[in-house]
């Protein structure tokens, strides 16, 4: 497990990573989102042992991870813009890594290349943004690493292959409980593949959850009544709260926090002529979360 | 992670990074086959069969040991870049994720690195040496000549010049972040700083006054320049040996530094300075101050006109001061942030201009002022490569005002004659006769070549003329006051018990004579080089100015003393009585044996009737041999009658001749009329 604790991080008189404390299980994928400049890619670093917090603490399985090889052989680090020597080669790319993971598998490492159909001795400058991304990608699950941490990884990646690496990473977390933490600024490539989710904004963590409880918690309903309605006809019941709330004639569409079954309660008790839940997207919760902070996600994120 | 696993990491990494060097290594590898295996074959002869029979110690050791001087700046070179590209890696934002990302310790990365960057250079120049010294070995005339030793030592100090570059360029890579920066700083640390300073200075005095400077300062100057002490081996002195280890042994230290900085080094500064703000000022404003002196010279060389002059300066000057501004910030912007040090590095090169020309220490003016002047060094004095220097040695100091004065002269000489040395309005005199048109040598400056050294007070000036032979004239009848002379070497005071080697170099011809204390003539009896001393003083101290004036050099007389100096003194011809009585007579003195046991033959020839009778018997040679007296023994001695009727050749058993005189009172009856 990874627990950080007001960990922090100041470059200068700017504080990138601010007192940001979490936990991410082992098992899960933890998504990182947040707009440029938040501090996913120094939360990540520090994670990955680049970077020393200036306060606070950064454990893995209890143990810190700043200059300790014990516990950065378990952990692989995909940089946004990731680095190659000069001449390298996917084959290159292999012994070198080969040389520090001692669970390194080679045979993986060439199956997934000829699954990519990436050629093998080919030099990486010679590769395409996302070429090399699937090569540090696919370096990473040879790895057999127990925690991975991506940066932007998805940014580049064609849809076919990002399936494909989200299957990859699924496959890990199954077989050995690899933990993926991704950092994005989009919400939409993490919509499918996270079970929890945390929001960074400028250096702090505005707030982080189970996606499942998330979605479960948070509906989008659209009715329609015999009458016109407003926001106050529904804001009084318990285990109900309208977050967004828009009406059009005597067609009314929420948001509203709750369970299902509360919130077809709390609508049926008025009445409508007719009541529907419609499914949310991670960017629509995320858009009401916020705004329940009193941040404008739009500001935020987009 | 055990130790045996850790070490195996150590050396895969190591042998990765090593790789990653393959094109540093390949074009180090190519320099070093060209400058050690193929010269040296050259040397050898080996690629030219005919000249392995002239083969010489030196000529089989010079390029592998104390002359290897282009593998000594391959080695600065390689070393420089070496710890760049190996330590690149604190630069990048990219890399540093790639590498500090990985389950290893920094320090470990760090030594690998090292480790990596010192076998890339290290391995190719070690094969290099090794292939050379084969070679050598294996050349049937060069084995014999092989100093294992000298090129071991030689090999060494390409290491320890090489280790000095490296850790000063890791160390200036960890503390500036940037690999124009590290390389800057290196060129530019201080010490580095202040001896290249020094000696741009230098250079600009030899070119364009009388060349000065102080043999201390020009000694600390190498010794704290980290690089130099490995190029001034053919200096012989003992500090600069010391000074070589002691530069490697900081080397040490300062690789040990490094590692520990680093570990203090933030991944975050990766492009960053960790002391800019000390460092760079170090880089910056030498050369800036450097580039402005440069900038002057050059324009001031093209127009001649102070005006162009003042605007190279300024141009160059604030052209290299943008540019490093450009390098350090990246940034235009920031550059009239900086104009108090545009002042100042303004002020400092005009303040230093100003007591170029101004001259408030009579530095310049050719000449520091007489009464400056307390004492004085000889180095050399030559005329056309004839040694004319009266102090017995070049640590000889003279103190005496007389002979001060007489030197001084001499400088005033050389100097003075503006018509005859190259005048630039800003710089003063330009001494060197490489910038005289040769088409002007024979007429207005005639072909004799003055190199005259003097040391005033510990500063050292150099000058370098030609001069006209009526010049000649005149400094001959400066330098040649014997008063002066025999004040200076004592050539004059000697006594024949006292001298222990005496030769005569003649200027005329070629013809050098070694005078030997063998036989006992002349009117003090001190034998021939007792002679000469008396004869040379007599004509020293009968020397009038008129006389010097006209003088011609007839030779040169070494005289090494049972002290072990070694004085030398010119004879002119006006010596009269010298070069009649003496000269030759000395030297047929010292050619005539008079024992009959070395006698082979005496052929005896009457002039008025034609009689000639060669004596071979050794009863009639001990009978002759008596009779037989030099040319000196009828000049000295009242007593002695001469024969003048007879020529005599005497030939050795060691197949030496002599032409001797007969001495009319020891005549053998036999050979008498």
């Amino acid at each position: 497990m990874i627990k950080t604790e007001k960990l922090t991080k100041r470059f200068g008189d700017c504080t990138a990573v601010n007192a940001v404390s979490t936990e991410m299980h082992e098992g899960a994928v933890f998504g990182l989102i947040g707009s440029n400049g938040a501090g996913k890619s120094t939360f990540l670093r520090m994670l990955a042992g680049v970077l020393k917090p200036d306060s606070g603490t950064l454990s893995i399985d209890g143990e810190d991870v700043w200059e300790n090889p014990t516990v950065k052989s378990r952990c692989f680090f995909i940089p946004d813009e990731p680095y190659f020597f000069k001449n390298a080669t996917p084959e290159t790319v292999k012994d070198f890594y080969a040389i520090f993971y001692p669970k390194f598998d080679r045979a993986q490492f060439d199956k997934i290349i000829s699954v990519f159909e990436l050629p093998p001795k080919k030099r990486l400058s010679e590769f395409s943004k996302g070429m090399r991304k699937q090569i540090m990608i696919i370096a990473a699950v040879a790895s057999n690493c127990d925690y991975l941490f991506c940066d932007e990884t998805f940014d580049g990646l064609d849809p076919v292959a990002r399936q494909a690496v989200k299957g990859i990473f699924a496959a890990g977390m199954v077989d050995r409980k690899l933990t993926p933490v991704i950092a994005s600024h989009n919400l939409r490539e993490l919509e499918d593949i996270c079970d929890r989710i945390g929001l960074l904004h400028k250096g702090g963590i505005l707030f982080e959850q189970e996606l499942d409880a998330m979605k479960l918690g948070i509906h989008k309903v659209q009715c329609a009544f015999s009458s016109p309605k407003t926001k106050a006809d529904f804001s009084d019941a318990a285990g109900f709260e309208v977050i967004k709330f828009t009406a059009r004639g005597v067609v009314v569409t929420m948001t509203v926090k709750g369970t299902r079954e509360s919130v077809l309660e709390r609508v049926n008790g008025l009445a409508p002529l007719f009541a529907e839940l419609l499914p949310l997207s991670l960017e629509e919760i995320f858009i009401s979360e916020t705004e329940v902070c009193g941040y404008d996600i739009k500001d935020i994120l987009f | 992670m055990t130790s045996k696993t850790s070490s195996s990491e150590f050396g895969k990494l190591t042998m990765h990074r090593f790789r990653q060097l393959t094109w540093l290594i390949t074009l180090w590898s190519a320099a070093l086959f060209f400058i050690l295996p193929v010269l040296q074959s050259m040397q050898l002869g080996l690629l030219m069969p005919n000249k392995s029979s002239h083969l010489s110690k030196d000529g089989v050791n010079l390029l592998l040991a104390d002359e290897n001087y282009l593998v000594l700046a391959g080695a600065l070179v390689t070393g420089i870049i070496a710890a760049c590209v190996v330590q690149a890696f604190m630069n990048s934002k990219n890399q540093n994720d790639l590498w500090l990302s990985l389950p290893v310790r920094r320090e470990k990365l760090f030594a690998v690195n090292l480790t990596a960057g010192a076998m890339a250079v290290l391995i190719p120049l070690t094969a290099a040496y090794i292939l050379a010294s084969v070679m050598t070995v294996l050349t049937p005339d060069a084995a014999a000549l092989f100093d294992f030793s000298a090129v071991l030592m030689g090999y060494l100090r390409a290491v320890g010049l090489f280790a000095v570059a490296y850790a000063i360029t890791t160390l200036w890579c960890v503390l500036s972040g940037r690999t124009i920066i590290a390389v800057l700083c290196t060129l530019f640390t201080p010490a580095i700083g202040s001896a290249t300073a020094g000696l741009a200075v230098l250079l600009v005095l030899m070119q364009f006054k009388t060349f000065y400077y102080t043999q201390q300062t020009m000694k600390i100057l190498i010794e704290l320049c980290p690089f130099a002490p490995f190029f001034a081996t053919s200096i012989a002195d003992k500090l600069i040996t010391t000074m070589e280890i002691v530069w490697a042994a900081v080397a040490v230290i300062l690789l040990l530094l490094s590692v520990r900085l680093f570990q203090k080094r933030s991944p975050e500064k990766a492009g960053d300075a960790l002391v800019y703000s000390k460092a760079l000022p170090i880089v910056k404003y030498p050369l800036v101050f450097l580039s402005t002196a440069l900038g002057w010279v050059f324009f001031k060389l093209i127009t001649s006109e102070t005006g162009w002059a003042i605007f190279g300066a300024i141009a160059i000057g604030l052209c290299v001061f943008c540019l490093v501004n450009v390098l350090e910030k990246f940034d235009f912007r920031n550059i009239l942030h900086h104009w108090w040090k545009f002042i100042a590095t303004a002020a400092v090169f005009g303040l230093c201009i100003g007591i170029l020309i101004l001259d408030p220490l009579s530095y310049d003016t050719r000449l520091p002022a007489r009464e400056k002047i307390t004492e004085a060094k000889v180095y050399q004095l030559t005329i056309n490569g004839i040694d004319l220097n009266p102090s017995s040695n070049f640590q000889q100091t003279i103190k005496d005002p007389e002979i001060i004065d007489s030197l001084y002269n001499l400088s005033q000489f050389v100097v003075g004659r503006e018509e005859y040395l190259s005048y630039n309005t800003s710089f003063g005199y330009r001494n060197d006769p490489s910038d005289i048109p040769f088409s002007d040598i024979s007429n207005a400056y005639g072909s004799k070549h003055l190199l005259y050294t003097v040391d005033y007070n510990g500063f050292i000036r150099q000058y370098s003329a030609f001069i006209s032979d009526d010049q000649e004239k005149l400094l001959v009848a400066i330098f040649s006051n014997p008063k002066v002379i025999m004040k200076t070497n004592g050539a004059y005071t000697y006594t024949a018990d006292e001298i222990e080697l005496m030769t005569i170099e003649f200027s005329n011809i070629s013809m050098s004579y070694t005078v030997k204390d063998t036989v006992a003539t002349g009117p003090e009896n001190n034998g021939a080089v007792g002679d000469v001393i008396y004869a040379l003083r007599s004509g020293a101290l009968t020397t009038t100015a008129e006389k010097l004036e006209n003088a011609h050099l007839l030779c040169v007389l070494h005289i090494k003393g049972e002290d072990g100096k070694t004085v030398r003194v010119p004879v002119y011809d006006f010596y009269e009585k010298t070069r009649n009585i003496w000269l030759w007579p000395v030297i047929e003195n010292h050619m005539l044996k008079t024992d009959p046991a070395l006698i082979e033959s005496i052929r005896v020839e009457r002039l008025y009737d034609n009689f000639s009778q060669t004596v071979t018997d050794s009863t009639q040679i001990a009978e002759l041999a008596p009779a037989l007296i030099t040319y000196m023994d009828t000049d000295y001695n009242p007593l002695i009658s001469t024969e003048n009727d007879y020529t005599v050749t005497v030939t050795y058993k060691d197949d030496s001749v002599s032409y001797p005189r007969l001495c009319d009172q020891q005549l053998p009856d036999w050979l008498k009329n």
